[in-house]
This record gives C-alpha cells, structure tokens and sequence, in this order.
C-alpha cells in the first residue's frame, strides 16, 4: 500500500508540474512600442468663389452661383458712313466703298438720296431704307431715284419696321411696352434709343430687355399699334462691363478652375469677355494701369469653360467683364468648381 | 542542481525507493517531499551548495526612435502635417531599437485612430477607410541608415508592410482592423532598425462647386463624402513576441 501510495503523488505532482511548464511556454514575453504623441494628419480643402468683393467666402455662395449685373452706359451713337463709288450710283441701287456693317432695313440719308431719312427725327415708313443687300458692295434702297454722285457720304442708321405692339402680360398690367418686329433683333442691344412716330418718349426711350420672338421691351409706355418704322441709335455708343472678384477659398494652391455662366448677358449674339490687369483697374472708366489682359471669352454656347489662373490659398484676383455687343441691365450667374485636377500638383515630403 | 541531487539521494535511503524515483529527475521533487512528509523518520539530513545560484531574468525591449535620412534627423511621427492633398506623400523616418537581453521575433504592426478631439472620429473617418483613407507602405534599410531618403547607407530598401506606392500600399483601416505582420525586420539583441513611413493620400477626383461639395448641400469639409478638411491622430504601435524558449546546458 505504501509504494502504491507513493507512485500515485509521485506522478500527480508531475502532471502538475508539466501544465505549469506548458502555460509559460504560451505566455512568453511581448514588448510594444508607440508613438507617445499621436501622428495628426489633417487633409486639405480645395474651392474658389465669385464675388462682389475679395471678402467673399464659400458660405457666401453655399453652392449657388454669384449673381451680378452687367450695367451698361448707353450714348447717342455714332451712326454708320459709307462712301458712295462706282460708276453707277442711281436709281435703288447704289456701289459703296463696302458694306461692312450694314443690314437689310437700315436707314439711309445724305446727298442725292431720295426720300432720305433726316438723322435724329422721327422715321417715317416712306423714308429711304436698305432692302437689299447685292454683290459687289452694292446696296438697292426701297423707293425712289436716288442721283448721289461718287464719292459722296451716306448715313445709315440701325433701323427696324415695327410690326404690332403687344400687350403686356407681365403682372397682369396692359402698358404697352412690348413691341414685335418683322426683322430679326440680332443687331439690337439693351439700352438702345428708339425713334419713331408712335414710340413713348421717342428720342429717349430704350431698350431694356430682349425677348423671345424678334420681341423687345421699352423702358416707358404706352407705345402704339403701327406698321411703321423705327430707328434705333448704333450699339457703338454703349458699354456693358463689370467687376467682380475671384478667390480661392480653399487651402491648396490650384492653377485652374471651371467656368459655368448663364444669364441674359449670355443671349444668343453676346460675347463676353474676363479681364484681368496686372496693375490696377480704374474701376469707374474700366481702365488698366498697366495692359489688360483676356483670360476668358464666352458665348451662349460656351457651356463649362476651364480657365487658367493661378490663384493661392486666399488670393482673390479682380475681373473686368465686358459684353458685346454693349447690352442695358443684364444679369450674369457664374458658377466656379474646382476639382482635384485643378489643384497644383502633389509633392512627396520628408521630414 | 547538487544540491537537489543529493536531497533525492537522503530520501531514497528513508523510503527505500532507490532507483525507481530518479527517472523523472527534478519533475519527482515535490512526490519525494510528499512521501518524506507523510513518513516518521528519526533521521535527517540535509546538503545545500553554499555559493547562491545568480539567476536573472532578462529584459525584452524595442524603442521607437527619430530616424535620420542623409544630414537630417527625421521629426518622425511628432510632427502633425496639415493641408494633404491626394496623392501627397509624406515620409517619415523612424528607429527600432531592441535592448541588449534578448532579441524577438513575429514583429507586427497596428494603427489606432482617432479623432482631433476624442475617440469618435465622425466625419473624420473617410480619411482612414479603405477606399479613399490614407495608406501606407514601410521601408527598412535594415541595420544600415538611409543615406537619402530613398537609398540605404548599404544594400537596398527592403518592404516591411506593403511592397510599393499608391496601390501597392496598405490602407490604414487594414492596420486599423488588425495587426499586420512586418517583415525584414532585425529581431537580434541590441539590433537597429531603421524604418521608413511613406503616408499618401490615394487619387480622388472631387469638386467643389460654389463652396460646397458639388451635389450636395454641404462644404467638402462638413460631408462625410469628402476627403477634405478632414483630421485624425494616429498611434503607430509595433508588438513582438520572445523568441523560442532555449534550453541551456552547463
């Protein structure tokens, strides 16, 4: 009994000795090491804005294009010259030096012109026009037998025969200040003087919108219903420009961005322009101090424009934009995007 | 080792167990304690070696250090780097040293985030996920230094994790889940490893339309789905384990 006895603590105490011996085999020594202060990496923002000003921020626009308008100034233009030549100059049909710049249903007047148009007055439908536009500089006028010689001047003015006027339905109320052609408005701009018989305040009612369907709007009414003609003062004597700032809002450098504009600064026609200068701008007469340079041309089928114009974290850069032809009150809405492919490229840092 | 010898020896001539009990050598010990406990004897005896057996446990370390590149000392992962852009790298140079008791081995590495002012990180979080969070790819010269921060002293570079740039990186958020394994790396006593960190930022193509994120109704950095304006903090920590036990005899 006693020998059995000893065996059986004998290999009990070795079973325990073995699990003990096992369970520090599996719990052996680890050590870690660490980053005490913890490694902060922050990514950066990218975005441009338009503005009135260089204050503008993101939260300015939050997501919707700056609206602006393009005011315009608008003169009593010089009207187009033409120089008579050939050597037929008679009857409807007359030979000009060219005929750059002309359109069917202009005014004419000057010496030898029957019928001729008076400059500055009231147009009447019976008044020599342009109805026709031939080869070889010629041009056929609408009526009578004209006896200018060669080498005399001939004025045109910008000159449309009106076909009906409209009411208005705008708010409900009938001022008559929509008027329709039979030409096309291609060559009208805002801010026009109209001049004709039964135009309100002809002499010094304009243009002030451009509507669909060879329509337009004065600034004043009632205009009344005639067949007639009216003329219109040139668009030379208009300009249509602003100012307003672009700036990066971001914190990363970008050497590009994306252009989107719309508005009625951008019909059909129009082309507008951005301009930056190197000095300074006179914002009141639109001077450059040093040379104004073209960085963006856009019609109304531009779309999404890329423009190129480095600009750093919180540079802003003043924008000159002109519209021609010169136009009244437009509006313009323009949309910046920035995208990672605008941003300068990547760098690889050590430290 | 004697000393215990010699116990045996005194307990077989109580017990009378002589030569069946030395098989199993010193495991028997505590049996023999047991049965000389258990037995009324008149006798004792007792032997001891007088000169103490010096044990001592080793330590097992690894210390994280500011690496050099060329002239340069790395500010390591101390310094926090604002304004990444995608596809910016940044690299950082780091050192590994193990104490001068033992070496180790199966080295891993984990990645602990948080957020700029706590745990959550919130929006935060698109800057370490596996799609567009930053990733990273470990380089080690081994025991040499970086001459440059692309060349070794001596040799090449070796990869530890990740086997390049851009795709061939490791995303943060793997590091994140778990611990990954590092490999090359020296384990030896008193060894220096000298590691780089190449952090990027993967290519994102994203736009922001009129100050906020285009299709949504919200700044890049107030939108979840943007990887800009976004911030985290990032623990490093490489584990090792002991190397196998070794047996010892003298």
């Amino acid at each position: 009994m006693k020998r059995r006895s000893v065996w059986v603590v004998v290999v009990t105490s070795m079973m325990l000795l073995t699990t003990s011996q096992a369970d520090l085999a599996y719990a052996g020594l680890k050590s870690i090491t660490r980053n005490v202060t913890p490694q902060g990496i922050s990514s950066g923002t990218w975005g441009a804005v338009a503005g009135v000003d260089q204050t503008v921020t993101s939260a300015d626009r939050a997501g919707s294009a700056y609206a602006m308008n393009l005011s315009s100034t608008c003169t009593s233009g010089s009207d187009i010259t033409k120089t008579t030549s050939g050597s037929w100059t008679s009857g409807t049909i007359i030979t000009l030096n060219d005929v750059i710049g002309l359109q069917v249903g202009y005014l004419v007047t000057g010496v030898g012109i029957a019928n001729s148009y008076p400059v500055g007055t009231d147009p009447l439908s019976s008044v020599q026009r342009i109805k026709t536009l031939l080869s070889g500089n010629r041009i056929e006028l609408t009526n009578g037998t004209s006896t200018s010689a060669s080498g005399s001047t001939l004025t045109f003015t910008v000159a449309k025969r009106l076909n009906k006027v409209r009411d208005s339905v705008t708010g409900g109320v009938n001022d008559r200040k929509e008027i329709e052609t039979v030409e096309s408005v291609s060559d009208l701009v805002v801010g026009m003087v109209l001049r004709g018989a039964n135009i309100f305040n002809s002499g010094t009612n304009t243009i002030v919108a451009l509507t669909a369907s060879n329509r337009f709007d004065t600034a004043t009414g009632p205009n009344t219903d005639s067949n007639q003609i009216i003329a219109f003062t040139s668009p030379s004597g208009c300009t249509s420009s602003s100012f307003f700032t672009l700036k990066n809002t971001g914190d990363l450098a970008i050497n590009s961005m994306s252009i989107t504009q719309t508005g009625t600064a951008l019909s059909a026609g129009n082309t507008l322009t951005w301009s930056t200068c190197s000095g300074t701008w006179t914002e009141s007469t639109g001077a450059c101090s040093t040379t104004a340079v073209t960085v963006l041309t856009t019609t109304s089928s531009s779309g999404a424009q890329q423009l190129t114009l480095a600009l750093t974290p919180g540079q802003s850069v003043r924008i000159k934009t002109h519209l021609t032809p010169a136009s009244g009150s437009t509006t313009l809405n323009i949309s910046v995007s920035v995208s990672t492919s605008d941003l300068s490229p990547a760098t690889t840092s050590n430290s | 080792m004697l000393g215990k010898i010699n116990l045996v020896k005194a307990s077989w001539s109580l017990t009378g167990l002589a030569g069946k009990v030395a098989v199993f050598g010193v495991a028997s010990l505590i049996g023999v304690a047991n049965i000389v406990g258990s037995a009324s004897a008149d006798l004792n005896a007792t032997a001891f070696n007088t000169t103490a057996q010096g044990i001592n446990s080793g330590t097992m370390s690894l210390t994280l250090g500011n690496g050099v590149f060329g002239a340069t000392t790395s500010t390591g992962f101390g310094t926090y780097v604002t304004k990444v852009r995608p596809t910016d790298t940044i690299n950082r140079f780091v050192t590994y040293t193990t104490g001068a008791d033992m070496g180790w081995e199966t080295p891993t590495l984990a990645v602990a985030a948080t957020g700029p002012s706590g745990a959550a990180l919130g929006l935060n979080g698109i800057l370490v996920d596996g799609t567009n969070g930053l990733k990273v790819w470990v380089q080690t010269c081994g025991a040499s230094t970086w001459a440059s921060a692309t060349t070794c002293t001596t040799g090449t570079p070796a990869n530890v994790i990740g086997t390049g740039a851009g795709a061939n990186s490791v995303y943060l958020s793997t590091l994140i889940a778990g611990a990954q394994s590092m490999s090359n790396l020296i384990g030896t006593a008193s060894s220096v490893n000298h590691l780089k960190y190449s952090i990027s930022l993967p290519d994102k193509t994203e736009t922001t339309a009129n100050g906020n994120l285009q299709g949504t109704s919200a700044a890049p950095s107030a939108s979840a789905l943007s990887i800009q304006g976004k911030s985290v903090e990032l623990v490093w920590t490489v584990s090792v384990d002991q190397t196998a036990a070794t047996d010892t005899n003298a």
